[in-house]
């Protein structure tokens, strides 16, 4: 299925193996690997990752530091550096994206997917206004008068809810609080009315009360557009709150899978429902409730444990087989898309957050 | 956690003198911090930002006081007054009966001893060029305790945090950022104080990690009969380890009550959206939950509005309140809330 916009440079496809999408699917990412060499070794920071986003549902990729999440998102916008070892799949509407050009990518990148970045004081320009850089990110992509430009500029800030969008157009980065920088960055990142909106952390750096604002803003974005999202956090309640259905990673590779009740009430690999334990929670338990501590540390993406990445830390693990032998495939575990990668995935089933904080106490 | 325990018995000598719970450790009363701009050619001081506007609270002795509030609020600036790391412009610091502000010299180092501080980066606040001893050792060296016996206090130290004391010559890179903290809490409790400030002691760490930290500050307090004054902008992690919690704003606190009272009860406006705007790991819940949303951002504390400071972003402010500041006090909901419309409304 070719998209219809015209400014869209059209790719041939070498050999008839691009792989096939399911329906509806916009994004198909397959048994992607990065690898980047260091002086210590090879990092595995992404370990065949596979997954499939559709029209207008939001995928929540969730993993801590190290976990190959926002890696995983700059390989299929082509924006690694040149030293990454890069194999496997991204299919966009049924196009091979890895053995694009630099220059078909510029066409894709910021029209079709976009971006939206952590950080969005180090994302934007503090040289040129506000409106000048989503000004840019349009004509880049679209041929537009001087003055569809300027209106659409400034409606594109007025849908991220930037109060006065027509004085704030003509600022500068700094005369901007971050919760307005990162709606900024969120009104460039529409600006051409993307199928895929791929945003990393972007709310990590705000205070609580302007997180709020910007997750709004996602959620206004939702009702108004078919595009997609894929919203990459480490924060579970952000997720809990977003998503349509959820990724969780671990050292490179998708652990857990599935729509995001499956995920929070029936985990069925270990370390995310270890994640769920660990967690502090807002709405109860207090002085003597214990957490779920997970013991150990993140594995180092050098020297990934054998088996299963998680069995150092995991409180099911069987040692030394099959957990510390055998890597255990992501396989579905309930309904039709429920998937985990545990050797013991079955012994999940109602087994709840409580049960695991209970081991903690009598330990 | 044996490890942690069989510490904590070898630590029972330090805690001879255990004094009772319940009596007021520390006392803060009126404490205003000033920033001061300079600009210009001569740097002469243009204005002044009052980044803690006048705050009062107490802390008894094995309690855990939540100091909670976004990013400028004041909270951590507050935490430096107490221990005078920052020199309060005003107000009083009450800690085991004396006044904190008129200390000098050695009656200063003395009263550093009982009070001790964690600090949030833990890749930032150890030397690198330390091994892990020598930065355990550290604080006894300074205070002239070390002599007797501070080698196997060193050992002991990091046994209670749930190091391994074989690793004392390790350098803090050797360890990961979940260690790195214990080590920074260790060093903490060299000099066996009575009150710990700790400034985001787990906002640093990964959420694997967080978990075995708390849990860890937890067990020392209760075991070392330690009261916290424990700084965060983490919702959650608050009401998981604090007895009371105050919320700042500004410059200065909007409510303070226990636990329940702020999460379960709370009065003011500003709680009210902070706790509402937190997500909830509980996909359920979220679609449930309204979100009270606030309009625009924290005014600059060089500028604040007049009367209550709250009022530029709160649904309720009518006239009265940006004429007359607000008292912190109990308005009928059982606990203090500065603002004159308090109302009880459950946002959790």
């Amino acid at each position: 299925m070719a998209p219809d916009d015209e400014s869209y440079v059209p790719v041939e496809v070498t050999d008839g193996d691009v792989p096939s999408q399911p329906a509806g699917a916009v994004l198909s990412v397959r048994d992607l690997r990065v690898e980047f060499p260091s002086e210590d070794g090879l990092v595995k920071a992404v370990d065949g990752l596979s997954y499939d986003v559709f029209e207008n549902e939001v995928l929540g990729i969730v993993g801590e530091s190290g976990s190959g999440k926002s890696v995983s998102s700059l390989a299929v916008l082509g924006l690694l550096p040149e030293k990454a070892k890069i194999s496997g799949s991204v299919v966009y509407r049924g196009e091979e994206l890895l053995q694009k050009s630099e220059r078909q990518m510029q066409a894709l990148r910021g029209s079709k997917i976009a971006m939206v970045f952590q950080d969005a004081l180090a994302a934007l320009n503090p040289v040129f206004t506000v409106g000048h850089q989503i000004s840019e990110a349009i004509s880049t992509h679209r041929k537009l008068s001087k003055r569809e430009l300027a209106d659409e500029t400034v409606e594109l800030l007025d849908i991220v809810g930037i109060p006065n969008p027509k004085r704030r157009v003509d600022q500068y980065p700094h005369e901007f609080s971050g919760g307005m920088r990162q709606r900024a960055m969120i009104a460039m990142s529409l600006a051409n009315r993307p199928d895929v909106l791929i945003a990393d952390e972007p709310t990590t750096a705000l205070d609580v009360t302007i997180q709020a604002q910007v997750l709004e803003v996602f959620e206004r974005i939702q009702e108004k557009t078919n595009s997609a999202i894929i919203l990459i956090t480490h924060d579970l309640g952000v997720v809990a709150g977003m998503a349509d259905r959820v990724l969780v990673m671990y050292a490179g590779r998708c652990v857990e899978m599935g729509t995001v009740d499956e995920i929070f009430y029936e985990p069925r690999h270990p370390y995310a429902l270890s994640l769920l334990a660990s967690l502090p929670r807002l709405d109860r338990g207090g002085r003597d409730d214990r957490l779920y501590r997970i013991k150990g540390a993140p594995p180092s993406l050098i020297h990934v444990p054998s088996g299963c990445p998680f069995h150092p830390r995991c409180p099911l693990a069987r040692l030394p087989e099959p957990c510390a032998t055998v890597v255990p495939p992501l396989a579905v575990v309930a309904g039709a898309e429920h998937k985990a990668a545990c050797h013991f995935s079955d012994e999940l089933v109602g087994m709840t957050v409580d049960d695991l904080r209970a081991t903690e106490v009598s330990s | 956690m044996t490890d942690l325990r069989e510490g904590v018995a070898a630590q029972s000598a330090f805690m001879a003198d255990a004094p009772d719970k319940g009596s007021m450790l520390l006392e803060v009363e009126g404490l205003v911090k000033e920033f001061p701009i300079r600009g210009g050619f001569l740097q002469r001081v243009r204005e002044r930002v009052s980044a803690v506007a006048g705050v009062s609270f107490s802390v008894d002795r094995g309690e855990t006081l939540g100091l909670v509030g976004e990013s400028g609020c004041g909270k951590s600036t507050t935490a430096r007054c107490v221990l005078r790391l920052i020199e309060p412009t005003a107000g009083s610091v009450r800690f085991e009966g004396r006044e904190v502000t008129q200390m000098r010299g050695g009656e200063l180092r003395r009263m550093r001893q009982r009070m001790q501080i964690v600090f949030q980066d833990p890749y930032a606040s150890l030397n690198p060029r330390m091994t892990v001893h020598g930065i355990i050792a550290d604080p006894m060296k300074v205070h002239g305790t070390y002599r007797e016996g501070g080698k196997e206090r060193v050992k002991e130290l990091m046994e209670l945090v749930g190091l391994k004391p074989e690793h004392v010559n390790r350098y803090p890179h050797e360890f990961s950022g979940g260690q790195r903290q214990r080590i920074g809490v260790a060093r903490a409790l060299a000099l066996d104080p009575s009150l710990l400030v700790l400034d985001e002691p787990v906002s640093a760490l990964d959420v694997s990690i967080q978990a075995g930290v708390i849990n860890l500050l937890e067990d020392l307090r209760d075991r070392l009969d330690l009261a916290y004054v424990f700084v965060a902008h983490d919702l959650s992690v608050v009401r998981h380890i604090s007895d009371r919690v105050a919320v700042m704003y500004l410059g200065k606190i909007v409510e303070i009550g226990t636990r329940e009272e702020i999460y379960d009860r709370p009065s003011h406006p500003y709680t009210q959206a902070l706790l509402s705007a937190v997500p909830v790991p509980d996909p359920r819940k979220e679609r449930s939950r309204t979100r009270i949303v606030l309009e625009g951002d924290i005014p600059s504390p060089a500028d604040p509005p007049s009367g209550c400071r709250f009022r530029t972003r709160c649904w309720k402010a009518q006239e009265i309140c940006a004429v007359e500041e607000p008292a912190l006090v109990d308005r009928g909901q059982g606990h203090p809330s500065a603002c004159h419309f308090a109302e009880i409304q459950e946002v959790v």
